[in-house]
């Protein structure tokens, strides 16, 4: 038997939905008020990789494009942002407006190339990708007089009322919990199915009239841009980037926490997020060397949970539905 | 039969040659608009190649193939099949982690452009059609199911109805009944048949099965290592002494095939 259907698949965004979103947001906004300030940077840092990891699930999930370069675009973003705030004196709100948009462009002509050379082939697209993250990399690093290369940029910080910590915190609550409606939106629309219609059977997608590349670029395209709305968000939090935004390690983040957490489920990254996140933290207090157990952990996941944390807990679900259907 | 027959589909002279193998060699083959061709052969001639030339999955070394006024060289595989040539595939192809219903709607929302649509929900877009062609080829049963949990026979109705949810004008079916057992290959054959006649498709089809091929097809052409060996009504072809040869040995008494067409 086929494992069960993903959960989004199957999941129609109506009212009770956005209820709940809206009750998330409240109780956050509400906790975000009184807790000591070290969990609201932990919480603003925690949602913008949620963000990121998230925009990656639409490449990884639902277009079967595994992306390991995806950091490219969150840097790219960061980068506009801080470069247009520190060096041309823009408004932040212009600032942060053209983070995402270069993203989007930065997307579209890195993904023109990784769609049309690689095609189907994961390898190809996965190498594609972090050939151009590296690409981005390097152009940080070496191009001194503009990016200021190893010293990075600092002094990136918003005016006015978001200058606020705990302001930055609900404003990036709403930005992340409106972005992943709008990504909840797109993957479970008829753009979604053909999605996963591409992911599941290109050629047969491509005999059912469909332009295979174009719907994939768009994808890239896509994810490339909240991938951007993330890392400007992450410009301003943390008032101070380098070029270690556009590393190799930065894009293999996302990329685990989807595995971790199952990338054929919305929540996927979500839940893998948080579960990285905590497992690094915890584990950074007893070793320097906690990178190397998360990739333990990772391995392990990958081999006894395939589809992840969320794929368990669906399995158990359903067990349990079964069961009390049939006592 | 309507006084001047069109041509819904035409190769001239085609010739795919693979490195030094020549896999078709100067195949002229011309379909007429209605008619139901079957293309048979023993294994080797040349029967999916020339299917997927036809289909534009290979380009043909040599040769051409027109379709709707057009020469196929110069269109994408998608773009033909958006001017309504559809084919199935030898090995079911459909889309297995998606559900039965969806498969369809995937196809649909292909061919009304609704594929492009990224704020409305998925499920209530081209439902009813969808539901439609599930129960034309008789699955809707299924719909909520994934089409990798069916039988392999329903798989190949998915895959029908795949290919009806694109409203072809000309369906190439490559090998529609292989790999079920008798009864599902019959209801198969009955569908196939009911199809053509209901939605008036041009139909080309492989099949190894000669009792499929005597029962759906008006007219065959016989390949035979890459070339055309034989063309004409079922009775002009089992009673063709080159085409028993190729598939029995001249010394063999029985005639080809079940009955009549």
């Amino acid at each position: 038997m086929q494992e069960p259907a993903s959960t989004l698949e199957d999941t129609r965004p109506g009212l009770v939905e956005l209820a709940v979103l809206a009750g998330v947001m409240l109780v956050l906004a509400t906790l975000s008020r009184f807790l000591p300030i070290h969990y609201v940077f932990l919480g603003s840092e925690l949602l913008i990789a949620i963000l990121f990891a998230s925009s990656l699930n639409l490449l990884m999930g639902y277009g079967g494009m595994l992306s390991f370069g995806h950091s490219a675009y969150y840097a790219i973003a960061a980068y506009t942002s801080a470069l247009l705030l520190i060096r041309l004196n823009w408004p932040f709100e212009l600032a942060m407006l053209m983070g995402p948009l270069m993203a989007a462009v930065g997307a579209l002509v890195f993904g023109a190339f990784c769609v049309r050379a690689a095609g189907a082939e994961h390898s190809a697209f996965l190498m594609l990708t972090l050939a151009f993250s590296q690409f981005v990399f390097a152009g940080i690093y070496k191009w001194y007089e503009v990016t200021r290369g190893d010293d990075g940029i600092s002094g990136i910080n918003a005016k006015g009322v978001l200058a606020d910590p705990r302001n930055y915190f609900l404003f990036v609550l709403v930005v992340v919990l409106a972005s992943l409606y709008v990504l909840w939106r797109i993957k479970s629309s008829p753009f979604g199915v053909t999605l996963m219609a591409i992911r599941d059977n290109q050629q047969r997608a491509e005999f059912a009239g469909l332009p295979v590349r174009r719907y994939q670029l768009a994808a890239f395209v896509i994810a490339g841009t909240f991938a951007g709305v993330a890392g400007t968000l992450y410009a301003f939090f943390s008032g101070t980037i380098s070029p270690q935004v556009a590393d190799w390690t930065a894009a293999a983040r996302p990329f685990l926490a989807n595995s971790m957490g199952g990338t054929h489920s919305f929540w996927g990254p979500v839940v893998g997020v948080l579960m990285l996140e905590t497992f690094d933290a915890q584990l950074a207090r007893l070793t320097q060397h906690s990178l190397l157990f998360v990739g333990i952990l990772s391995i392990l996941v990958g081999i006894y949970m395939p589809r992840g944390i969320v794929g368990v807990i669906e399995k158990f679900s359903t067990a349990l539905r079964r069961r009390r259907e049939r006592p | 039969m309507s006084p001047t027959p069109s041509v819904a589909l035409s190769a001239r002279n085609v010739t795919m040659q693979f490195g030094d193998f020549v896999a078709v060699q100067s195949v002229s083959l011309d379909l007429i608009a209605g008619e139901r061709r079957a293309l048979i052969g023993p294994n080797g001639a040349g029967k999916t190649t020339l299917f997927n030339v036809i289909s534009s999955r290979l380009r043909p070394s040599r040769g051409e193939v027109h379709y709707a006024g057009r020469n196929m060289a110069s269109m994408t595989a998608d773009a033909i099949c958006r001017q309504g040539l559809v084919r199935t595939f030898q090995i079911t192809s459909i889309f297995p982690r998606l559900t039965v219903l969806q498969n369809v709607q995937a196809a649909l929302y292909s061919r009304h452009g609704h594929a492009r649509w990224v704020w409305q929900r998925c499920g209530k877009v081209d439902r009813e059609e969808a539901l439609d062609c599930l129960a034309t080829v008789g699955i809707d049963r299924f719909a909520d199911e994934h089409g990798a949990n069916m039988s392999y026979g329903d798989q190949k109705r998915l895959e029908l109805a795949i290919a009806l949810a694109l409203k072809p004008k000309v369906l190439l079916l490559d090998e529609p009944t292989a790999g079920v057992e008798a009864q599902t290959r019959r209801s198969l054959v009955e569908l196939i048949m009911r199809l053509c006649a209901e939605q008036k498709l041009t139909l080309l089809f492989c099949e190894h099965d000669m009792d499929a091929v005597f029962r759906i097809a008006d007219r065959i052409t016989v390949l035979h290592q890459g070339q055309v060996l034989a063309e004409g009504t079922p009775e002009d072809i089992q009673s063709d002494p080159r085409v028993r040869s190729v598939y029995l040995g001249s010394s063999h008494p029985a005639p080809i095939g079940g009955g009549g067409a």
